[in-house]
């Protein structure tokens, strides 16, 4: 039971063993938001302080800072304690800039769509996503040819 | 087995169509009714359902399965393995030493050595090959359904 006592609060499935710690909260709608623990109750209501949520495409992440946030919890699927001593993502991941990460994700969006309506037009796609990474910043091509090459292996 | 036709104008081939469709029916009425005496004389009484009771059932059921390995499919086609720690009333889980069975998809999930599954968004749980006693999950299913 969600309110057992402090006894065997160990045992039970009570979110009083995550209190305090760092955790990842999984949403209904696929978001990832991690932070501190401070509250909860038996519909897995809870309260996250320092909260950000962290936005992945391919291998590139951001985590994008929120504050305090109170969840509702029907929309909860998951709540992970994250382990402090392993890293929290593999090591090839790279961290960017927000900016990045939405810019990424369009161009993403827009390959998906070209995929769509014909899988020739993932090349074109592509080599345009690349003139666009070119034009936007000459720094970006390496990060635009990362994106192209997990997009084709994938 | 009385067949009536409708119209006084079938033709042979439409009248031994009906029969064969009349007497299937009434065949099907006729299993239902054994199999409804069949059912009442097994329980002694009569069948009453309590979805709450229904609820506690599987509640106790996945008690006993504490500590066992479990693979827990969610909605959102995640799925996690990992020992069964506990599980309430909702049928909220917990499981101990996760793994994402798929976890280059999820690489947010490699650091969640516990986690926390709301009742509400699992769809499969895949039990150890040996964790269902048939026998007694029948049992308790009978007492169950008798209310009792």
């Amino acid at each position: 039971m969600s309110w057992a006592g402090p006894d065997d609060v160990f045992l039970s499935t009570s979110l009083a063993t995550y209190l305090d710690k760092k955790i990842l909260v999984l949403l209904r709608d696929g978001r990832k938001l991690l932070g501190l623990l401070r509250s909860f109750d038996q519909f897995a209501n809870v309260v996250l302080e320092g909260a950000c949520e962290r936005i992945i495409v391919g291998d590139l992440y951001c985590d994008i800072p929120l504050g305090l946030y109170v969840i509702r919890g029907e929309n909860v699927v998951l709540i992970g304690e994250l382990d402090s001593e392993k890293e929290e993502l593999p090591p090839h991941m790279t961290r960017v800039s927000t900016a990045e990460i939405k810019r990424v994700s369009v161009m993403i969006s827009v390959l998906v769509i070209l995929q769509y309506f014909n899988p020739c037009f993932l090349y074109v796609g592509m080599f345009i996503v690349c003139l666009c990474g070119i034009i936007v910043e000459a720094s970006e091509i390496i990060l635009i040819v990362q994106l192209a090459l997990w997009f084709a292996l994938r | 087995m009385e067949i009536t036709c409708t119209g006084s104008q079938t033709g042979h081939r439409e009248r031994t169509k009906q029969t064969y469709l009349g007497s299937l029916s009434i065949k099907l009425v006729t299993t239902r009714a054994e199999t409804g005496r069949q059912q009442s004389k097994e329980a002694g009484t009569s069948l009453s359902l309590y979805p709450t009771d229904c609820k506690m059932l599987f509640f106790s059921y996945f008690k006993d399965l504490v500590g066992r390995e479990v693979t827990v499919e969610l909605k959102n086609d995640l799925a996690i393995r990992g020992t069964l720690h506990s599980v309430d009333q909702y049928l909220n889980i917990k499981l101990e030493n996760t793994r994402v069975v798929d976890q280059d998809k999820y690489p947010h999930m490699l650091s969640v050595r516990n986690c926390f599954i709301r009742g509400s968004v699992v769809r499969y749980v895949q039990l150890p090959p040996d964790g269902v006693d048939v026998d007694l999950l029948h049992d308790a299913t009978r007492r169950e359904a008798r209310g009792g």
